[in-house]
Protein backbone atom coordinates (compact mmCIF):
# COMPACT_ATOMS: atom_id res chain seq x y z
CA UNK A 1 0.00 0.00 0.00
CA UNK A 2 0.84 3.63 -0.88
CA UNK A 3 0.97 6.84 1.56
CA UNK A 4 0.77 10.23 0.80
CA UNK A 5 3.10 11.76 3.69
CA UNK A 6 1.13 14.37 5.63
CA UNK A 7 3.56 17.10 6.42
CA UNK A 8 4.78 16.78 2.54
CA UNK A 9 1.30 17.15 1.54
CA UNK A 10 0.73 20.02 4.14
CA UNK A 11 3.72 21.64 2.59
CA UNK A 12 2.78 21.38 -0.71
CA UNK A 13 -0.38 23.34 -0.27
CA UNK A 14 1.54 25.84 1.45
CA UNK A 15 4.67 26.14 -0.32
CA UNK A 16 3.94 25.70 -3.84
CA UNK A 17 0.05 26.55 -4.15
CA UNK A 18 0.62 29.13 -1.68
CA UNK A 19 -2.37 28.53 0.35
CA UNK A 20 -3.23 29.47 3.82
CA UNK A 21 -2.80 26.95 7.04
CA UNK A 22 -6.48 26.58 7.09
CA UNK A 23 -6.86 25.90 3.17
CA UNK A 24 -4.03 23.82 3.80
CA UNK A 25 -5.69 21.85 6.37
CA UNK A 26 -9.37 21.85 4.46
CA UNK A 27 -7.34 20.02 1.61
CA UNK A 28 -5.97 17.81 3.15
CA UNK A 29 -9.45 16.12 4.13
CA UNK A 30 -10.23 16.50 0.70
CA UNK A 31 -7.69 14.49 -0.74
CA UNK A 32 -8.30 11.82 2.15
CA UNK A 33 -11.56 11.43 0.71
CA UNK A 34 -10.58 11.20 -3.08
CA UNK A 35 -10.89 8.43 -4.96
CA UNK A 36 -7.57 6.25 -5.02
CA UNK A 37 -6.84 6.90 -8.72
CA UNK A 38 -6.80 10.67 -8.07
CA UNK A 39 -4.91 10.19 -4.57
CA UNK A 40 -2.00 8.45 -6.74
CA UNK A 41 -1.97 11.74 -8.97
CA UNK A 42 -1.81 13.89 -5.99
CA UNK A 43 1.19 11.34 -4.66
CA UNK A 44 3.59 11.87 -7.95
CA UNK A 45 2.99 15.47 -7.87
CA UNK A 46 4.13 15.66 -4.07
CA UNK A 47 6.97 13.87 -4.70
CA UNK A 48 8.02 15.70 -8.34
CA UNK A 49 6.86 13.55 -10.99
CA UNK A 50 4.46 15.40 -12.56
CA UNK A 51 5.43 13.96 -15.27
CA UNK A 52 4.28 10.64 -14.68
CA UNK A 53 0.47 11.76 -14.84
CA UNK A 54 0.44 14.62 -17.20
CA UNK A 55 -1.95 12.77 -19.33
CA UNK A 56 -4.00 11.96 -16.86
CA UNK A 57 -7.61 12.83 -17.98
CA UNK A 58 -11.59 13.24 -17.41
CA UNK A 59 -13.50 13.57 -20.01
CA UNK A 60 -10.62 14.47 -22.65
CA UNK A 61 -9.59 17.17 -20.51
CA UNK A 62 -5.55 16.43 -19.30
CA UNK A 63 -4.09 17.69 -15.98
CA UNK A 64 -1.49 19.12 -18.31
CA UNK A 65 -4.10 20.81 -19.81
CA UNK A 66 -5.46 22.31 -16.68
CA UNK A 67 -2.12 23.57 -15.97
CA UNK A 68 -0.17 24.63 -19.28
CA UNK A 69 -2.95 26.16 -20.96
CA UNK A 70 -5.28 27.08 -17.85
CA UNK A 71 -2.65 28.22 -15.61
CA UNK A 72 -4.13 25.98 -12.99
CA UNK A 73 -2.06 24.91 -10.43
CA UNK A 74 -1.70 21.18 -9.93
CA UNK A 75 -3.63 20.08 -7.21
CA UNK A 76 -6.11 22.63 -7.56
CA UNK A 77 -6.58 21.04 -11.29
CA UNK A 78 -6.46 17.41 -10.04
CA UNK A 79 -9.78 19.31 -7.50
CA UNK A 80 -11.07 20.47 -11.17
CA UNK A 81 -10.93 17.15 -12.99
CA UNK A 82 -12.88 15.23 -9.90
CA UNK A 83 -15.41 17.59 -9.98
CA UNK A 84 -15.73 17.22 -13.45
CA UNK A 85 -15.83 12.95 -13.16
CA UNK A 86 -18.63 13.88 -10.66
CA UNK A 87 -20.81 17.16 -12.22
CA UNK A 88 -19.23 18.37 -15.37
CA UNK A 89 -21.94 20.89 -16.21
CA UNK A 90 -20.79 22.75 -13.11
CA UNK A 91 -17.06 22.37 -13.61
CA UNK A 92 -17.57 23.08 -16.51
CA UNK A 93 -19.34 26.55 -15.61
CA UNK A 94 -16.84 26.97 -13.34
CA UNK A 95 -14.14 26.49 -16.05
CA UNK A 96 -16.12 29.15 -18.48
CA UNK A 97 -16.83 32.23 -16.52
CA UNK A 98 -17.00 31.69 -12.48
CA UNK A 99 -13.42 31.42 -12.02
CA UNK A 100 -13.15 35.37 -13.29
CA UNK A 101 -15.10 36.54 -10.70
CA UNK A 102 -12.81 38.28 -8.21
CA UNK A 103 -13.14 36.90 -5.13
CA UNK A 104 -14.13 38.84 -2.10
CA UNK A 105 -12.59 41.92 -0.38
CA UNK A 106 -10.70 40.29 2.20
CA UNK A 107 -11.68 41.13 5.71
CA UNK A 108 -9.28 43.13 8.10
CA UNK A 109 -8.86 41.61 11.83
CA UNK A 110 -11.23 44.35 13.12
CA UNK A 111 -13.96 43.22 10.85
CA UNK A 112 -13.05 39.44 11.13
CA UNK A 113 -13.37 40.05 15.41
CA UNK A 114 -16.96 41.84 15.03
CA UNK A 115 -18.31 39.04 13.04
CA UNK A 116 -16.50 36.43 15.41
CA UNK A 117 -18.03 38.59 18.35
CA UNK A 118 -21.38 38.83 16.82
CA UNK A 119 -21.61 35.15 15.84
CA UNK A 120 -20.57 33.95 19.47
CA UNK A 121 -23.35 35.94 20.73
CA UNK A 122 -25.96 34.82 18.33
CA UNK A 123 -24.56 31.08 19.00
CA UNK A 124 -25.17 31.77 23.20
CA UNK A 125 -28.45 33.16 22.65
CA UNK A 126 -29.90 30.16 19.79
CA UNK A 127 -27.43 27.01 20.88
CA UNK A 128 -27.23 26.64 17.17
CA UNK A 129 -23.52 26.66 15.53
CA UNK A 130 -24.04 28.01 12.00
CA UNK A 131 -20.46 27.18 11.00
CA UNK A 132 -21.60 23.32 9.40
CA UNK A 133 -21.59 24.64 6.17
CA UNK A 134 -17.75 24.49 5.78
CA UNK A 135 -14.99 21.60 4.98
CA UNK A 136 -13.49 20.26 8.07
CA UNK A 137 -9.77 20.77 9.09
CA UNK A 138 -7.83 17.66 8.81
CA UNK A 139 -5.34 18.24 11.69
CA UNK A 140 -5.22 14.30 12.51
CA UNK A 141 -1.22 14.41 11.14
CA UNK A 142 -1.73 10.50 9.34
CA UNK A 143 -0.55 9.69 5.84
CA UNK A 144 -3.52 9.24 3.37
CA UNK A 145 -3.04 5.78 2.29
CA UNK A 146 -3.71 4.73 -1.38
CA UNK A 147 -5.09 1.06 -1.87
CA UNK A 148 -4.52 -1.00 -4.62
CA UNK A 149 -7.80 -2.35 -6.46
CA UNK A 150 -7.56 -5.53 -4.95
CA UNK A 151 -6.84 -3.64 -1.32
CA UNK A 152 -10.02 -2.30 -1.57
CA UNK A 153 -12.08 -5.21 -2.62
CA UNK A 154 -10.44 -6.87 0.08
CA UNK A 155 -11.61 -4.23 2.51
CA UNK A 156 -15.03 -3.95 0.75
CA UNK A 157 -15.48 -7.85 1.93
CA UNK A 158 -14.20 -7.22 5.15
CA UNK A 159 -16.94 -4.78 5.98
CA UNK B 1 4.18 49.21 -27.36
CA UNK B 2 3.10 48.23 -24.24
CA UNK B 3 -0.51 48.77 -22.71
CA UNK B 4 0.33 50.96 -20.03
CA UNK B 5 3.11 53.48 -22.24
CA UNK B 6 0.05 53.24 -24.95
CA UNK B 7 -2.44 54.27 -22.29
CA UNK B 8 -0.02 56.84 -20.38
CA UNK B 9 -0.04 58.85 -23.90
CA UNK B 10 -4.06 59.15 -23.16
CA UNK B 11 -5.19 58.15 -19.86
CA UNK B 12 -5.30 59.32 -16.50
CA UNK B 13 -5.53 57.14 -13.29
CA UNK B 14 -5.42 57.38 -9.69
CA UNK B 15 -1.91 56.71 -9.18
CA UNK B 16 0.90 54.99 -11.58
CA UNK B 17 0.06 51.58 -10.93
CA UNK B 18 -2.01 49.79 -7.92
CA UNK B 19 -1.25 47.10 -5.58
CA UNK B 20 -2.90 44.10 -7.56
CA UNK B 21 -1.08 44.83 -10.87
CA UNK B 22 -3.81 47.27 -12.08
CA UNK B 23 -4.58 50.72 -13.05
CA UNK B 24 -7.70 52.41 -12.18
CA UNK B 25 -8.72 54.80 -14.96
CA UNK B 26 -10.05 58.14 -13.72
CA UNK B 27 -11.80 58.69 -17.13
CA UNK B 28 -12.85 56.52 -20.29
CA UNK B 29 -12.50 58.61 -23.31
CA UNK B 30 -12.78 57.64 -26.94
CA UNK B 31 -9.34 57.94 -27.52
CA UNK B 32 -8.57 55.34 -24.37
CA UNK B 33 -11.20 52.91 -24.97
CA UNK B 34 -9.69 52.49 -28.85
CA UNK B 35 -6.33 52.34 -27.90
CA UNK B 36 -6.99 49.56 -25.33
CA UNK B 37 -9.53 48.17 -27.56
CA UNK B 38 -6.57 48.48 -30.27
CA UNK B 39 -3.80 46.62 -27.42
CA UNK B 40 -5.81 43.78 -26.71
CA UNK B 41 -6.94 42.97 -29.99
CA UNK B 42 -5.80 39.46 -30.09
CA UNK B 43 -6.27 38.78 -26.20
CA UNK B 44 -9.60 39.42 -26.48
CA UNK B 45 -10.20 36.75 -29.26
CA UNK B 46 -8.27 33.83 -27.42
CA UNK B 47 -10.43 34.81 -24.81
CA UNK B 48 -13.58 34.67 -26.80
CA UNK B 49 -12.20 31.02 -27.98
CA UNK B 50 -12.12 29.67 -24.19
CA UNK B 51 -15.48 31.05 -23.46
CA UNK B 52 -16.70 28.93 -26.43
CA UNK B 53 -14.44 25.88 -25.54
CA UNK B 54 -15.79 25.32 -22.46
CA UNK B 55 -19.21 27.18 -22.58
CA UNK B 56 -21.46 24.79 -25.21
CA UNK B 57 -21.20 22.25 -22.48
CA UNK B 58 -22.91 24.53 -19.98
CA UNK B 59 -26.71 24.14 -19.22
CA UNK B 60 -27.83 26.50 -16.53
CA UNK B 61 -29.85 25.07 -13.37
CA UNK B 62 -27.58 22.84 -11.61
CA UNK B 63 -25.97 25.37 -8.78
CA UNK B 64 -26.62 24.22 -5.35
CA UNK B 65 -28.06 26.71 -3.19
CA UNK B 66 -29.14 27.43 0.73
CA UNK B 67 -32.85 26.09 0.52
CA UNK B 68 -34.49 29.67 1.79
CA UNK B 69 -32.46 31.61 -0.79
CA UNK B 70 -34.15 30.86 -3.97
CA UNK B 71 -37.18 32.20 -2.28
CA UNK B 72 -35.30 35.54 -1.37
CA UNK B 73 -33.81 35.95 -4.30
CA UNK B 74 -36.68 34.85 -6.55
CA UNK B 75 -38.63 38.24 -6.57
CA UNK B 76 -35.35 40.19 -7.80
CA UNK B 77 -34.58 38.24 -11.13
CA UNK B 78 -38.06 39.25 -12.76
CA UNK B 79 -37.53 43.17 -12.04
CA UNK B 80 -33.47 43.14 -12.92
CA UNK B 81 -33.85 40.79 -16.25
CA UNK B 82 -36.74 43.58 -17.19
CA UNK B 83 -34.57 46.38 -16.75
CA UNK B 84 -31.51 45.06 -18.84
CA UNK B 85 -33.61 44.10 -20.85
CA UNK B 86 -34.81 47.67 -21.40
CA UNK B 87 -31.65 48.97 -21.30
CA UNK B 88 -30.47 46.57 -24.11
CA UNK B 89 -33.62 47.23 -25.78
CA UNK B 90 -32.15 45.43 -29.50
CA UNK B 91 -30.14 42.72 -27.19
CA UNK B 92 -26.68 42.99 -25.73
CA UNK B 93 -25.20 41.81 -29.14
CA UNK B 94 -27.34 43.96 -31.27
CA UNK B 95 -26.00 47.07 -28.92
CA UNK B 96 -22.64 46.39 -28.46
CA UNK B 97 -22.28 45.93 -32.12
CA UNK B 98 -23.95 49.14 -32.54
CA UNK B 99 -21.88 51.37 -30.41
CA UNK B 100 -18.30 52.84 -30.54
CA UNK B 101 -15.83 51.39 -27.32
CA UNK B 102 -16.63 54.75 -25.28
CA UNK B 103 -20.54 54.06 -25.86
CA UNK B 104 -19.95 50.66 -24.95
CA UNK B 105 -18.26 51.67 -21.62
CA UNK B 106 -21.33 54.82 -21.20
CA UNK B 107 -24.21 52.22 -22.09
CA UNK B 108 -22.53 49.94 -19.25
CA UNK B 109 -22.20 52.57 -16.41
CA UNK B 110 -25.59 53.43 -17.09
CA UNK B 111 -26.52 49.99 -15.73
CA UNK B 112 -24.88 49.55 -13.11
CA UNK B 113 -27.39 52.57 -10.81
CA UNK B 114 -30.36 50.42 -12.54
CA UNK B 115 -29.46 47.19 -11.53
CA UNK B 116 -28.88 48.13 -7.91
CA UNK B 117 -31.86 49.73 -7.40
CA UNK B 118 -34.14 47.24 -8.57
CA UNK B 119 -31.91 44.85 -6.38
CA UNK B 120 -33.03 47.21 -3.38
CA UNK B 121 -29.63 48.38 -2.81
CA UNK B 122 -30.78 51.86 -1.83
CA UNK B 123 -27.16 53.86 -2.41
CA UNK B 124 -25.57 52.66 -5.85
CA UNK B 125 -21.67 51.64 -5.66
CA UNK B 126 -19.17 54.30 -7.28
CA UNK B 127 -17.81 52.35 -10.73
CA UNK B 128 -14.28 52.76 -11.20
CA UNK B 129 -12.51 51.04 -14.61
CA UNK B 130 -9.26 49.38 -14.48
CA UNK B 131 -7.17 47.30 -16.47
CA UNK B 132 -4.94 45.07 -15.49
CA UNK B 133 -1.11 45.35 -15.87
CA UNK B 134 -0.42 41.54 -17.11
CA UNK B 135 -1.67 41.20 -20.87
CA UNK B 136 -2.15 37.15 -19.77
CA UNK B 137 -4.13 38.22 -16.92
CA UNK B 138 -6.76 40.41 -19.52
CA UNK B 139 -9.32 38.34 -19.39
CA UNK B 140 -8.67 36.39 -15.78
CA UNK B 141 -10.35 39.21 -14.01
CA UNK B 142 -14.03 40.68 -14.58
CA UNK B 143 -14.26 43.26 -11.52
CA UNK B 144 -14.74 43.21 -7.86
CA UNK B 145 -16.79 45.04 -5.22
CA UNK B 146 -14.78 47.51 -2.44
CA UNK B 147 -17.11 47.23 0.59
CA UNK B 148 -15.01 49.40 2.75
CA UNK B 149 -15.22 52.14 -0.04
CA UNK B 150 -18.56 50.93 -1.69
CA UNK B 151 -16.90 50.94 -4.71
CA UNK B 152 -17.72 48.44 -8.13
CA UNK B 153 -14.64 47.76 -10.15
CA UNK B 154 -14.75 46.85 -13.67
CA UNK B 155 -12.14 45.38 -16.39
CA UNK B 156 -12.66 48.07 -18.70
CA UNK B 157 -10.82 45.53 -21.51
CA UNK B 158 -13.97 43.08 -21.66
CA UNK B 159 -15.95 46.12 -22.14
CA UNK B 160 -14.64 48.30 -24.84
CA UNK B 161 -14.21 45.51 -27.52
CA UNK B 162 -17.67 44.24 -30.06
CA UNK B 163 -17.61 41.00 -28.30
CA UNK B 164 -20.97 40.16 -26.85
CA UNK B 165 -18.97 37.02 -24.99
CA UNK B 166 -16.98 39.02 -22.82
CA UNK B 167 -19.89 42.71 -22.81
CA UNK B 168 -22.49 39.63 -21.22
CA UNK B 169 -19.76 38.77 -18.76
CA UNK B 170 -19.35 42.28 -17.62
CA UNK B 171 -23.21 42.86 -17.15
CA UNK B 172 -22.96 39.02 -15.40
CA UNK B 173 -20.11 40.43 -13.23
CA UNK B 174 -22.26 43.67 -12.06
CA UNK B 175 -25.51 41.57 -10.85
CA UNK B 176 -22.42 38.71 -9.56
CA UNK B 177 -20.66 41.87 -7.64
CA UNK B 178 -24.00 43.99 -5.99
CA UNK B 179 -25.72 40.27 -4.76
CA UNK B 180 -22.34 40.18 -2.63
CA UNK B 181 -22.95 44.52 -2.07
CA UNK B 182 -26.15 43.34 -0.42
CA UNK B 183 -24.81 40.62 1.34
CA UNK B 184 -22.54 42.64 3.26
CA UNK B 185 -24.74 45.51 3.90
CA UNK B 186 -27.47 42.40 5.21
CA UNK B 187 -24.46 40.86 7.53
CA UNK B 188 -23.85 44.81 8.60
CA UNK B 189 -27.36 45.18 9.54
CA UNK B 190 -27.23 42.24 11.47
CA UNK B 191 -24.14 42.99 13.46
CA UNK B 192 -25.91 46.61 14.52
CA UNK B 193 -28.90 44.94 15.64
CA UNK B 194 -31.20 46.01 12.29
CA UNK B 195 -33.41 43.80 10.74
CA UNK B 196 -32.65 41.84 7.88
CA UNK B 197 -36.46 41.07 6.40
CA UNK B 198 -35.98 43.54 3.82
CA UNK B 199 -33.19 41.82 2.04
CA UNK B 200 -35.82 38.59 2.17
CA UNK B 201 -33.08 36.24 4.15
CA UNK B 202 -33.62 34.66 7.37
CA UNK B 203 -31.41 35.45 10.45
CA UNK B 204 -29.92 32.44 10.56
CA UNK B 205 -28.88 32.74 7.10
CA UNK B 206 -27.25 36.25 7.42
CA UNK B 207 -25.06 34.18 10.15
CA UNK B 208 -24.18 31.77 8.13
CA UNK B 209 -22.72 34.67 5.20
CA UNK B 210 -21.35 36.27 8.28
CA UNK B 211 -19.30 32.81 8.97
CA UNK B 212 -18.52 32.20 5.32
CA UNK B 213 -17.12 36.06 4.82
CA UNK B 214 -14.93 35.29 7.86
CA UNK B 215 -14.09 31.77 6.33
CA UNK B 216 -14.14 32.46 2.39
CA UNK B 217 -12.69 29.75 0.23
CA UNK B 218 -10.76 30.85 -2.83
CA UNK B 219 -11.16 29.03 -6.17
CA UNK B 220 -6.93 28.44 -5.70
CA UNK B 221 -7.95 26.25 -2.99
CA UNK B 222 -10.82 24.36 -4.87
CA UNK B 223 -12.65 25.21 -7.84
CA UNK B 224 -15.59 23.13 -6.26
CA UNK B 225 -16.06 24.34 -2.81
CA UNK B 226 -15.73 27.95 -4.14
CA UNK B 227 -18.43 27.48 -6.13
CA UNK B 228 -20.82 25.61 -3.50
CA UNK B 229 -19.95 28.18 -0.10
CA UNK B 230 -22.78 29.92 0.66
CA UNK B 231 -21.87 33.76 -0.42
CA UNK B 232 -20.61 32.24 -3.78
CA UNK B 233 -23.47 29.26 -4.40
CA UNK B 234 -26.30 32.23 -3.99
CA UNK B 235 -24.86 34.87 -6.32
CA UNK B 236 -23.42 32.45 -8.75
CA UNK B 237 -27.61 31.13 -8.96
CA UNK B 238 -28.66 34.65 -9.60
CA UNK B 239 -26.20 35.37 -11.98
CA UNK B 240 -27.12 32.21 -13.81
CA UNK B 241 -30.80 32.95 -13.80
CA UNK B 242 -30.24 36.36 -15.33
CA UNK B 243 -27.96 35.26 -17.14
CA UNK B 244 -29.42 32.88 -18.95
CA UNK B 245 -32.91 35.34 -19.81
CA UNK B 246 -30.80 38.04 -21.22
CA UNK B 247 -28.39 36.39 -23.08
Amino acid sequence: MKNINYIKLYNYFREVEGLSYKASLRNIWRVRKLPNEFKNVILEIIEDRFYNVGNFSVDGVTLRFLVEEEQMKCIQAVFLLDWMRREPVNACAFMASKRYRSVIQPLSEDERNEIRNALDKARIQTGKDVGTWCTPEDKSGEDIEICTDKEEENVLQMD
Amino acid sequence: MGIFALLKRTAHWVGEKLRDGVATLVDCTLEVCQDLAEATATVCERAREKIRRWMPRVQPDEVVIYPDVENANRPLIEPVVRMIKQHFPSGIKGTVENLTEEGRVKKISELVPIIATSMGIELSPDLEFYVPEDMEQMYRSCGAYNWVEHKLKLNLAMIVHDAPELYIEQVSTIVHELVHARQRLAVEDWINGKSVERYGYTEEYVQILADNFNNYITPDENPEAYSKQPVESETFWVESQIKSQIN
